[in-house]
């Protein structure tokens, strides 16, 4: 057997293990064990002689007609067996509201399907209609118009009810011409099954309604009169009753005519198609006032009167009947659903809705039409679940949603995304909790978009409510004493960065604590300052204690910077060979980027300190004792990558905060650092790196600039102060200047490197001689000589191969150097300015 | 709450998830789960053709193994401070 | 603020490793080196420039192996290879499950 025109013998080679399946050996009677679970009362609703087949071809086949009529089927006792369970489902209300129904148990008599046509002709009623009510009552669900509601029960119905239509009332939508009808949830049998079983099940019904009835008339007298169930259930119940009541006569023919649409299959094929359209325009007719189709017909046929033949349901001629009735129907909807929906705001509020309404539909083109079909096809499936929820469950929704993310204090709790923010959006306004709450509703999307009032209230109501929990659980941690058992229980919340959630807990008596405190106090040197750790230790203290004062910053509340000097360690008095904790955090990139930060909360004495810790161990510094290219001698004086990096990383950090400072700094105190870097006796150490010999510049060039300026009035004192610390740095440097070079930048020794590299050698020995005495210069010249003559050469071939703007810099470069002397350097030779 | 607010600040994000997932991350929320959007590219089309037709989708944030986040959108020091501030 | 933690809280040992290099460990013989950049404390834990390692026992040799010499493969399984792969990523953030340990590198 092949589906689809696969080929299913498969591949040659798997046929060994592959077992082909035939569809019969699968499938086979799996229908006739059907385990589903919630089957209980399949039997109940569909009776529970269908046999499940394989033929599904529910248009034609009948398996339990073929052999009976259907009259003949409808009668059958096993199938009213059947049925009357379902009958007891509402047996204690509306049974006893079924008048006796004398007539209908007319014996089995079988009609003929020409007398069945007669007397369709002749009396038109239509079943479903008397049959309507019970269903109703029977499936309990008021806010949908169950199909073929009497127009009058419905109206009754709405009074009862009065305006006030809950909110999420919505009427079935309407079915269109040609549509199929639509899915209510109301009718769970009407659709699902084809008509012609319908009508038969519909019949079935009335006649095992009708049994019962006669069996409980006494008892109904009993119950009639005595409320049963909500009230609007009693009156429509008696409404009901009434109509049985006037329908009453006509029974026996309204039973004939049950029977009567039973399908002559070949000359009239659109008859199944019919009941079932009707039904699907009967939401839409029944409450209108002016009702073309159903509610004359109904009375007429109530009352034994003959209708002319083109009033009622022909079989076959269903759409050509219905076609001239429509506009009214519609327009009686159109005004019906405006002022039931006036009733409804948000309905108004929709301008597709509103739209719908106020325009008739006759004039419509056929692709409007289509449109507009299409269109409110969309509604419906849209508006099916739509009220679904009140705005008070949205309420609810949206307040427990917006209490997960809203904290009192977004700067503690959204951290990273205030300050974020902050940061990418320079100059946003107000950050008070409204502004920060709507960020949070913008960026949930939230269909009240913060805009609306509503999603205000809740917030508020929502905010005070948080609060007011996040108060009551201290209160109750601060009486039970779980918070001031901090450390041990943990916080009240779930658990902190630092303090997680522990499984255990150990106490440790407070004795030991203390004397453990002791040991660390009595041996601090040997414990903070020499291992990774301690120093990584020292770092992670000092940001404790900057992030808490950058909040106070950021809240404009004073702040005390002792506690941060402390941790800093900047006055610890270490021996030669140790290493300074204030220095060893400056080797890290993180310790260079906190000194930049906290640099500025300093007091200017504590800065001072700083810097003159900084000068006066220099050579211990990270980036000083690692950048120096005499440590790498092994590796052909290639500062390695890491080095590379954290010198940069330091040039960007803590060498931009010195600048700016120094640049600042008193006369007095930038010598002060030169003097404390030269007590280190390490000036040419330092040299040969280039935060050293950066640093030295900054410092010289400052001093200068400060001698320079015409009403900086220095005093002697200071100025032979100056002249003797710059004597004493020059002759530490005298006759070695050329170590300043490091081999891979001396242009006597390296055949290439970039332009910019050199520079600041070329900025300091500019800085020292313009600090020095034409003396000075003079030393310096000869010693540099091989250096300034090697960048022209080298600036010559470079401009030979075209690249003049890397010639350029280094002539550039040089000339920052001879300009002092008030000389000019080219690619050929050397003038005076 | 940390990486909450971390992510929060990532949307239009480009992310990798375990079966290696990228796209536009739309929304997530504080258990981490993912909302990704434009998912342009999966790179176990063999293993996964069930997903080659899918252009948004919604991951739990507890079948996520690495998120691959754009260096440019991220503040490292901001990070490390919210970190130490634990929040 | 809470100012500083006791300094024995195990999660002050990743705190310290903060901006370093560190190696961690992950569930699925995966490790990652690279410098730390955020974690909270689940352990979700955000490197830069991480470098991922997966071992994988080359299950291809085995099992070719295991087929050709049906009678000795003890000693052949066992002399299996283990593949490794390296993957790099500039920024990644590792959901803390698969987190197995966290360790500082010396640089």
């Amino acid at each position: 057997m092949s589906f689809f025109g696969f080929d299913t013998s498969g591949p040659p080679k798997a046929d060994k293990d592959l077992q082909t399946l035939d569809f019969e050996d699968t499938y086979e009677g799996l229908g006739e064990h059907p385990e589903e679970e919630e089957d209980a009362f399949n039997d109940e609703t569909f009776g529970a002689d269908i046999k499940t087949g394989r033929d599904f071809d529910f248009g034609t086949a009948q398996p339990q007609a073929q052999h009976l009529s259907y009259a003949q089927a409808a009668q059958k006792p096993i199938v009213e067996d059947v049925l009357k369970p379902m009958a007891s489902l509402w047996s204690d209300q509306t049974v006893p509201e079924q008048q006796p129904q004398r007539a209908p148990t007319s014996g089995p008599k079988v009609l003929s399907l020409e007398e069945i046509e007669a007397q369709l002709m002749g009396r038109p009623v239509q079943p479903p209609q008397m049959m309507q009510p019970q269903m109703y009552g029977q499936n309990g669900y008021p806010f949908i118009m169950p199909p073929n509601v009497n127009p009058q029960q419905f109206q009754q119905f709405q009074q009862q009810f009065g305006g006030q239509l809950p909110p999420g009332f919505m009427f079935p939508p309407q079915g269109y011409p040609g549509q199929p009808p639509m899915f209510m949830p109301g009718m769970p049998n009407q659709q699902g099954i084809p008509p012609q079983l319908q009508q038969q099940h519909l019949h079935q019904f009335q006649q095992a309604q009708a049994q019962q009835a006669q069996q409980v008339p006494a008892q109904f007298q009993v119950q009639h009169g005595q409320p049963q169930g909500p009230p609007q259930v009693q009156q429509v119940q008696q409404q009901q009753q009434q109509q049985q009541q006037q329908a009453q006569p006509v029974h026996p023919q309204a039973q004939a005519q049950a029977q009567a649409p039973i399908p002559a299959p070949a000359p009239q094929p659109q008859a199944p198609a019919q009941p079932a359209e009707t039904q699907a325009q009967a939401p839409a007719q029944t409450p209108a006032p002016s009702q073309p189709q159903s509610a004359p017909r109904a009375q007429a046929s109530s009352n034994g009167q003959k209708l002319p033949l083109d009033e009622f349901p022909v079989l076959g001629s269903a759409s050509v009947r219905e076609h001239p009735t429509q506009p009214a129907q519609q327009q009686s909807y159109q005004q019906r659903q405006y002022s039931q929906h006036s009733q409804n705001p948000q309905y108004l509020q929709n301008p597709q809705n509103r739209g719908r309404i106020q325009r008739p539909r006759q004039d419509l083109t056929p692709e409007e039409r289509e449109k507009l079909i299409i269109r409110s096809n969309k509604v419906a499936r849209i508006t099916r679940s739509s009220g679904f929820m009140t705005p008070r469950d949205k309420d609810f929704v949206t307040r427990f949603q917006l209490s997960q993310i809203v904290s009192q204090d977004p700067f503690n709790e959204d951290f990273y995304h205030q300050i974020f923010k902050i940061l990418r959006n320079p100059g946003g306004g107000a950050e008070d909790m409204s502004y920060i709450a709507q960020k949070y509703l913008d960026q949930s999307g939230h269909r009240l978009g913060g805009k609306n009032r509503r999603a205000d209230v809740a917030l508020q109501r929502m905010q005070q409510q948080i609060s007011k929990a996040v108060t009551v659980a201290k209160e109750r941690g601060e009486r039970t004493g779980t918070l001031a058992r901090e450390g041990a229980l943990g916080k009240v919340s779930i658990g902190s960065i630092r303090q997680p959630r522990k499984q255990l807990v150990v106490k440790r008596s407070e004795n030991a604590t203390e004397d453990e405190l002791k040991q660390l106090n009595r041996n601090p040197a040997k414990i903070s300052k020499f291992t990774r750790q301690a120093q990584l230790n020292i770092i992670e203290k000092v940001y404790s204690i900057l992030l808490g004062l950058e909040t106070l910053e950021r809240e404009a509340k004073p702040i005390s910077t002792e506690e941060l000097f402390e941790a800093l360690h900047v006055l610890d008095v270490v021996s030669d060979e140790e290493e300074h904790p204030f220095i060893s955090l400056l080797g890290y990139e993180k310790g260079m980027r906190l000194f930049s930060r906290c640099f500025h909360l300093l007091t200017p004495d504590q800065k001072n300190a700083c810097l003159l810790c900084l000068f006066g161990n220099l050579q211990k510094l990270n980036v000083v004792l690692r950048g120096s290219y005499k440590n790498y001698e092994t590796s052909n004086f290639v500062i390695p990558e890491a080095v590379e990096k954290k010198i940069n990383v330091f040039q960007m950090t803590v060498m931009k905060t010195l600048v700016l400072y120094i640049s600042e700094a008193s006369f007095e105190q930038v010598l002060r650092f030169i003097i404390e870097l030269e007590s280190s006796n390490s000036v040419l150490f330092v040299c040969t790196s280039k935060i050293g010999l950066s640093l030295i510049t900054v410092l010289i060039s400052r001093l200068e600039l400060i001698k320079q300026e015409s009403n900086a009035n220095l005093s002697e004192a200071e100025l032979e102060a100056w002249s003797l610390t710059y004597d004493k740095l020059f002759a530490n440097l005298e006759e070695r200047l050329v170590l300043i070079y490091p081999p891979t930048l001396s242009s006597s020794k390296s055949a290439s490197f970039k332009p910019d590299d050199d520079s600041y050698i070329w900025q300091f020995l500019a800085s020292v001689a313009l600090a020095g005495k034409l003396q000075h210069q003079r030393v310096i010249v000869d010693e540099v000589r091989d250096e300034i003559f090697g960048i022209m050469g080298k600036a010559r071939v470079l401009s030979e191969e075209g690249n003049s703007l890397d010639s350029a810099k280094f002539i550039g470069n040089l000339n920052l150097f001879l300009n002092v002397m008030g000389l000019k350097a080219s690619e050929t030779d050397i003038s005076e300015l | 709450m940390l990486f909450f607010s971390f992510f929060r600040t990532l949307v239009d994000q480009e992310l990798k998830n375990g079966i290696e997932v990228k796209g536009f991350l739309k929304s997530m929320d504080q258990y981490l789960n993912l909302k990704l959007d434009n998912i342009s590219m999966i790179t176990d089309e063999v293993k996964f053709p069930q997903l080659v037709a899918v252009r948004n989708l919604f991951i739990r944030g507890s079948m996520v193994r690495y998120i691959h986040l754009n260096p440019q959108s991220i503040s490292t020091d901001l990070l490390q401070d919210a970190s130490r501030r634990g929040k | 603020m809470s100012g500083i933690a006791a300094p024995n809280e195990p999660l002050d040992m990743i705190r310290l490793s903060l901006d370093e290099k560190v190696y961690v460990k992950l569930r699925g013989a995966r490790e990652m080196v690279g410098k730390l950049h955020g974690y909270d404390s689940h352990c979700n834990v955000v490197l830069g420039d991480a470098v991922e390692t997966i071992y994988e026992v080359d299950d291809t040799t085995l099992e070719t192996k295991v087929s050709t010499l049906c009678g000795c493969s003890k000693k052949q399984t066992r002399t299996n290879k283990l593949q490794t792969t390296t993957k790099k990523s500039d920024m990644l953030f590792i959901r803390g499950d698969s987190v197995i340990l966290i360790s500082t590198v010396s640089e």
